[in-house]
């Protein structure tokens, strides 16, 4: 099984003081077989811009030493054709709720094929895929 | 995303088990193999044990943390109530504990029932102060 990590689930895992980590941690501990995590390289820069800003330079650097290291979660990059089809969702009246980070995070998902999607995010990109998942089933609220 | 159309060469044991996953859950078999490369490609499932998945980097960036309060739901869960029998539990925080403690509350007692050295040597219900006692002890 296979799960996208966007930058408000990133940032719940890694951070022990955020509202969502124990849910996030609990629901990918629960899995059995051990989850592939893929997030993506725009949802990491994300991730470390929101670390920066609510922990400093040093938990963003925490972060990134800890996702180079880590062997359970992947990072992908926006390459020019997922960056053009992510602007076509934006540009589309069907994704008029959706930031551009948003618009990649669904892009990477239907190029992946993926089938589960971890978001602490109120915003209801998950919910812009047909058969798309949401991990955990009840997170609610933003937490970015 | 570009796409390209190919053509690939499979056995026809594969093929058959990949026609009946197909239909089992209603998808192509172009489908089904489709997602079988991205996966291939992307790494697919990482093949960590449980045990390295748990202890992954990703989970403690910034440290492990304050261990989270049990809720009602988890494993574990004793609760704060009294027993099913009423009574309060051990762990549970004795009621009015300091208004309990003043001497002043305190209800005054007959000395004559006050007996720690003989116990079971008190005066019982209904029986007068000095009437005479076989001995003392739980007889």
């Amino acid at each position: 099984m296979r799960v996208f990590i966007d930058a408000s689930a990133l940032l719940a895992l890694a951070d022990p003081g955020n509202d969502g980590h124990h849910a996030a941690v609990q629901s990918l501990r629960r899995l059995d077989p051990p989850p592939a995590l893929i997030t993506t390289d725009f949802a990491l820069a994300q991730a470390l811009s929101g670390m920066h800003a609510r922990h400093g330079r040093p938990a963003a650097e925490l972060l990134q030493r800890s996702i180079s290291a880590s062997r359970a979660l992947r990072v992908a990059h926006v390459d020019p054709d997922l960056f053009r089809a992510a602007w076509n969702l934006y540009a589309s009246p069907d994704c008029a709720a959706l930031d551009f980070g948003d618009c990649t995070s669904l892009a990477a998902v239907r190029a992946l094929g993926l089938r589960h999607a971890m978001t602490f995010s109120a915003s209801p990109w998950v919910e812009a895929v047909a058969g798309l998942r949401r991990l955990p089933a009840t997170a609610a609220g933003a937490h970015r | 995303m570009q796409f390209i159309t190919t053509n690939i060469r499979i056995n026809r044991s594969a093929h058959r088990k990949l026609r009946y996953m197909a239909a089992e859950r209603g998808r192509s078999m172009a489908e089904l193999v489709r997602e079988a490369v991205d996966e291939f490609l992307t790494g697919g499932d990482m093949g960590l044990a449980a045990t390295e998945f748990r202890g992954d980097p990703i989970f403690f960036a910034l440290g492990p943390g304050r261990p989270q309060a049990l809720r009602p739901q988890d494993k574990g869960w004793r609760g704060t109530g009294p027993c099913r029998d009423g009574h309060p539990r051990r762990s549970a925080p004795a009621r009015n504990s300091a208004r309990d403690r003043d001497p002043a509350r305190a209800p005054a007692r007959d000395p004559a029932r006050n007996s720690v050295r003989d116990p079971g040597s008190g005066t019982r219900a209904g029986e007068a102060a000095a009437a005479p006692r076989l001995g003392g002890g739980l007889l």
